[in-house]
């Protein structure tokens, strides 16, 4: 009786800890750069890709990973709170890397179509290899920054609750409340990012498989 | 009127018949671990097959959750389903297995509110085993991961960053809403249960008194038969003893008329004895 209640506890810890190492990664935010005062001064160094502000009104900047399946909740959150604040214009920046084979599995992913069909009007601009992601500090993909008309930046973060999460979270509401112009998320600290690294480092770029 | 001895039988026969539905259910439990295994790798591969850096891939981690984490929920009670069937002991590692494997279906489905469904079916179907404390250990174990997680990540649970335990008990309220219905209906289904048991020993009970009944008769049929059969022979030997005796009476009488007529011809041959005297 004693060894059947002792493998009994034996069993319920390790499930217990396995739990705990498995609900880490989807809960481990990305690495995202820190809050900045407005939109990028410094010179674009993309030859591919150009990343304008409209000048005229609030801009939404959307880093995502064509591929990486936690996309599709933020492209879901992104679309429902675009929706909702139609004065922004979007601009969603798609991963691709910069010597790709297959190019157009990666600019004609679901998700791109996603966001052609639900927002014809947003932009889609293809950053190749990681760059405008670095410019902007926005290194994981699921983040989204948003900038005033007047260029400052009024939102930073991710707008899920994990890696593929579509419920509601204080991520999404600040992303809404900045929209709303509301100047009180201003200075807020960045709302955690889950998704896929945008920018590759070393380590990880010799542990991944080549597309 | 209940006799101690009825009585005693009528819980006999309650027991083998909840043994029966107790093992019937972890046979149940048995394909159903492990179907939901395989249909959390399905997910999974299905949902969320890779993961990405830039643009290199690896394995997606809920692929290995669902494989490794999915046979680690499921092996203990498994194995106590063969060989510990119908204990009460397996049946409670069997309500943590299935529980944890609700937990882990939500996970792999990104946290879907969808996916929640699976915890209030799970509890119906533990509710098969008609042992309500078995619907404690699985509300328990719901009640204890979401306490977890909430501590943990609250996000995951609650989606807000920090949460309140009341947010658990609001959570756990609804699962009690349903096991507290369950358990009614278990105990109701234990309650039918020794009712039919009951019935049974006074179904057996009236069919042994008409059986012992039939065989009285037939005793007392068997009886008659061969009071009648000796009848008959008796009978039978009296109509042979009769026809004998008839056959022999006729001879006679066929030998007196035999002996008349002989007579009649003497008496003929004979002259008269008064003429010569």
């Amino acid at each position: 009786m004693t060894t059947q209640w002792l493998s009994g506890i034996v069993w319920g810890a390790t499930c217990l800890a396995m739990s705990y190492v498995m609900m880490s990664y989807d809960f481990k935010p990305g690495r995202l750069g820190p809050r900045r005062a407005g939109w990028p001064t410094e010179t674009d160094y993309s030859y591919s890709t150009a990343l304008i502000r409209n000048p005229n009104k609030p801009t939404v900047v959307a880093f995502v990973h064509p591929r990486c399946v936690c996309t599709r909740a933020t492209i879901a959150q992104l679309l429902r709170t675009v929706e909702t604040h139609p004065g922004a214009e979007l601009i969603a920046a798609v991963f691709v890397p910069l010597a790709a084979k297959d190019r157009q599995v990666w600019e004609e992913s679901a998700y791109v179509k996603t966001i052609r069909a639900a927002a014809p009007e947003a932009r889609i601009v293809f950053d190749r290899g990681g760059v405008q992601a670095w410019r902007f500090g926005a290194l994981t993909s699921g983040t989204i920054l948003a900038y005033d008309a007047q260029g400052r930046e009024i939102f930073r973060g991710g707008i899920t609750d994990r890696r593929g999460g579509e419920r509601d979270n204080p991520g999404v509401q600040r992303f809404a409340v900045a929209l709303a112009g509301d100047d009180s998320s201003v200075q807020a600290d960045p709302t955690p990012v889950f998704g896929c690294p945008l920018v590759a480092t070393t380590t990880e770029a010799t542990a991944g498989a080549d597309p | 009127m209940t006799t101690p001895a009825a009585a005693g039988r009528a819980e006999a026969i309650f027991h083998v018949d909840l043994d029966k539905i107790i093992h019937r259910t972890d046979r149940m439990f048995f394909w159903l671990l492990i179907g939901q295994w395989l249909f959390g790798i399905a997910i999974a591969l299905i949902w969320s097959p890779r993961t990405w850096i830039a643009q290199y891939w690896s394995v997606h981690q809920h692929v290995l959750v669902a494989v490794f984490l999915g046979a680690l929920f499921a092996a203990y009670p498994l194995y106590l389903i063969v060989r510990r069937p119908g204990t009460p002991y397996t049946r409670h590692m069997i309500a943590v297995g299935q529980m944890l494997q609700s937990a882990l279906l939500v996970h792999v489905t990104g946290g879907r509110i969808e996916t929640h469904f699976h915890v209030f079916g799970s509890l119906a179907l533990l509710a098969f085993y008609r042992d309500w404390t078995v619907l404690i250990t699985g509300s328990a174990v719901v009640y204890l991961d979401h306490l977890a997680l909430g501590a943990w990540f609250p996000l995951s649970v609650y989606g807000v960053p920090v949460a309140s335990m009341w947010r658990s008990v609001e959570h756990a309220f609804w699962v009690a809403f349903e096991a507290i219905f369950l358990t009614m209906s278990c105990r109701t289904g234990i309650r039918e249960l020794r009712a039919i048991a009951g019935r049974e020993v006074r179904l057996q009970d009236a069919s042994e008194a008409l059986e012992e009944a039939n065989r009285t008769l037939e005793a007392h049929v068997d009886e008659r038969t061969q009071a009648l059969r000796h009848a008959k022979d008796t009978l039978e030997d009296k109509i042979k003893e009769l026809e004998l005796l008839n056959s022999v009476m006729m001879d006679r009488e066929e030998r007196i008329i035999e002996l008349k007529e002989a007579l009649k011809v003497l008496q003929a041959k004979i002259p008269n004895s008064t003429d010569n005297g």
